[in-house]
């Protein structure tokens, strides 16, 4: 007879066995991949499926964010001074690369949220619902590197050799949102003060990031730039991708390192308090 | 854990919170605590906190098909969602052996916009099957659904019925050890009913286990051969179908006093009454019968031709069933009922007093009345086995009361009528025109 598997559920927490959590995290994670790629092809099927203009709504934000900033540049209400780049490039840079992050910060809570019925009432793997997201935010990035292209054709700017390591920079991006949008999402889930206080937030973060104006050296901007996680992450990939030498790798690596730790423990947190969230979903 | 018992619940409580905001309140505290691996705030109530599960112990055997019934808010489904590894309990321990399938949330997952056909593959991958088992499946899938056509059609075109009947068709696709079935047996006609019971037949005969949640009765008569009474979270029984009904029934809008196993089969101030009804030729003695029995059947005689049928019924002639009623109390609305059903357990036919005559041309009766009641019917059957249920019942301001329902309680063999010649009976008759 085949041994059959045998599951035991005691009111224990999952941490107090660590070894044992961390290969069911493995096993639970290599186990969704088809249904994170199921659950992503359905999202993906069904959004523009009632739309007219389709897939055009995938670019159309990053086009209206970039010529926002460009007229408001030009009409002059907003001087960013000398730029090693085109501005619109400039621009268009940063709004793809602070929407990676921004995207990534919401995914989290925006697909439990959505999955509230399923998470409730079927046991499949948690991990599932968060690839699938994350999945999403990358498609969505891809398609979006099209405008790239073209704004750098447009431009006549070659990529320089080092536009290669840009593809790390947005996977550090990507990971530091992800890493506080699954840290938040515990809290997120019970309370909807989360995702209120988080489009606001990130509006006003976006100013305190290099995302359409060049970082400044001096001023209580300059501190806040300083200790924002993102800047060093975006201004490196923009170097990176566009113009050459990278000025700050040094805190664009401290950063990541950090993050890609604390992503672990967001997961960890993730999983343990799925149960607890669970009851709270009803059906 | 011997390889038997496929399910072993051991003192299982589970606490919830009355309050929203004290509820979210508490998560937040118990997400740090279980983050910490802190659990002492398992073991006490907080304030507005109350046990939904108290105390539970039970064990589900292979081949058994166990039903768990009890009121709204007895703890049903929250114990349902520990079993399924979906919430954690607060005290206790449960064991599961082997592979759960779990027929909660039907069509779970489906995405209204995208096709019947793309949603068997979401629904299949959410309930842990590869693309590689539903592409094997995927025919049958689409035949058993009996959606046709419209499977490439969105599925929010579909009517809740279909819905329900996409969603069950991908989960019987699965082979589970463990069974958990949640009211998914209320929605569906009769059809669907019966396929839900073929399911359930297959997966006891390959040695699986089914546990069964719903708060409809008949359900419980008909395809269990257990089942446990949950009240406010406490188990109250746990025994054979009939008793655990009976007991459930006589205390419907009242407190469960009595949380022993000695209650009696029938109430204490009942006389005693000549019971025949087991002497009928047709009788099975495996029959479900559950009821307050405030009135009982004690008698019950098939006529055919003006004689008691004792070996077969003949199919396509008048059919007269009588049954013999004692009311040990009066009863003001009452209402006789019988059905037929397949050897398989489809039903076939059912039918009652109040749909052949009206609820208001039925009269009262009163305590100790003896009376007789005659249904007269065409069984226009196939030759072969057949069940045939019978019941009284009542309307009353709680509800319906079942009195005294006998399920499968005749085994009734059906033939066709013999012409001289010896085969069927077409009543060929001869004219010229």
């Amino acid at each position: 007879m085949i041994q059959l598997v045998k599951s035991i559920y005691t009111p224990e927490s999952a941490i107090r066995h660590p070894i044992k959590l961390f290969q069911e995290m493995f096993r639970d994670l290599f186990a969704s991949r088809e249904l994170a790629w199921r659950l992503f092809v359905r999202d993906f099927s069904a959004r523009y499926r009632q739309s007219f203009l389709g897939y055009l709504w995938a670019f159309l934000p990053p086009i209206v964010a970039t010529f926002t900033f460009v007229l408001l540049n030009k009409s002059g209400i907003l001087n960013v001074g000398a730029l090693p780049l085109p501005y619109p490039v400039y621009v268009m840079i940063g709004t793809l690369l602070w929407q990676v992050f921004a995207d990534a910060i919401n995914s989290p809570i925006k697909t439990v949220t959505a999955a509230k019925t399923m998470l409730a009432k079927i046991n499949f793997p948690r991990e599932a619902i968060l690839i699938s997201g994350m999945l999403e935010v990358l498609f969505n990035f891809v398609i979006r590197l099209v405008l790239l292209i073209v704004i750098f054709v447009y431009y006549g700017i070659i990529p320089p050799m080092t536009a290669p390591l840009a593809l790390i920079g947005v996977f550090a991006i990507f990971c530091l949102g992800l890493m506080i949008g699954i840290i938040i999402t515990p809290i997120g889930v019970l309370y909807t003060d989360i995702s209120q206080a988080l489009s606001m937030i990130l509006s006003f973060w976006m100013l305190f990031t290099p995302v359409v104006y060049k970082p400044p050296s001096t001023g209580i901007l300059a501190q806040l730039t300083l200790l924002n996680p993102v800047s060093p992450l975006i201004v490196t990939t923009r170097e990176w991708l566009a113009i050459g030498a990278a000025s700050n790798v040094f805190a664009a690596l401290i950063v990541f390192s950090i993050t890609i730790v604390l992503l672990f423990a967001g997961w960890l947190l993730y999983r343990l308090a799925m149960p607890i969230l669970v009851e709270r979903m009803g059906s | 854990m011997n390889d038997d018992i496929l399910i072993k619940v051991e003192g299982v409580s589970k606490k919830f919170c009355r309050s929203l905001k004290k509820s979210l309140w508490y998560g937040i505290k118990d997400i740090a605590s279980e983050a910490l691996g802190r659990g002492d705030w398992h073991n006490r109530l907080r304030p507005e906190e109350f046990w939904a599960v108290h105390d539970v112990s039970f064990e589900l055997k292979r081949g058994e098909c166990t039903g768990l019934i009890g009121r709204n808010g007895a703890g049903k489904t929250t114990l349902l969602k520990m079993l399924n590894g979906l919430i954690k309990p607060d005290k206790g321990r449960i064991e599961i052996l082997g592979r759960v399938g779990a027929l909660i949330a039907l069509g779970a997952g489906f995405n209204p916009i995208l096709t019947g056909r793309e949603n068997i593959y979401v629904n299949g991958s959410i309930l842990g099957l590869s693309k590689r088992e539903i592409d094997a499946k995927l025919e049958e899938i689409i035949d058993f659904s009996e959606i046709g056509d419209f499977i490439d059609s969105p599925v929010q075109s579909y009517s809740s019925g279909m819905h329900v009947r996409l969603g069950f068709s991908v989960a019987t696709v699965l082979d589970p050890d463990v069974l958990l079935l949640d009211e998914v047996l209320a929605v569906g006609d009769t059809r669907f009913q019966a396929k839900c019971l073929q399911r359930i037949k297959a997966v006891r005969y390959n040695g699986g286990g089914i546990l069964l949640v719903t708060h409809i009765l008949e359900h419980v008569a008909h395809y269990c051969d257990r089942a446990i009474l949950l009240d406010k979270g406490n188990l109250i029984m746990d025994s054979d179908t009939s008793t655990a009904l009976d007991n459930y029934v006589r205390n419907v809008g009242t407190e469960y006093r009595n949380i022993s196993e000695d209650i009696p089969k029938i109430k204490t101030n009942v006389k005693h009454i000549n019971e025949e009804f087991h002497l009928n030729s047709f009788y099975n003695n495996q029959e479900t019968r559950w009821g307050d029995r405030s009135a009982t059947i004690t008698d019950i005689y098939l006529i055919q031709d003006d004689k008691e049928c004792s070996s077969k019924i003949v199919a396509g002639i008048v059919t007269n069933l009588i049954l013999k009623i004692y009311f040990h109390t009066s009863i003001d609305k009452p209402i006789y009922g019988f059905a037929i059903k397949s050897i398989e357990g489809g039903i076939i036919f059912s039918t009652n007093s109040r749909q052949l005559l009206g609820p208001y041309r039925i009269p009262k009766q009163s305590e100790g009345d003896k009376i007789k009641v005659c249904f007269s019917f065409t069984p226009i059957l196939d030759s072969g086995e057949y069940f045939i249920s019978v019941g009284i019942a009542s309307d009353s301001p709680k509800g319906i009361q079942a009195h005294d329902r006998r399920y499968d309680s005749l085994k009734i063999n059906v033939s066709h009528p013999l012409s001289p010649s010896g085969d069927i009976e077409m009543n060929a008759k001869f004219h010229i025109l």
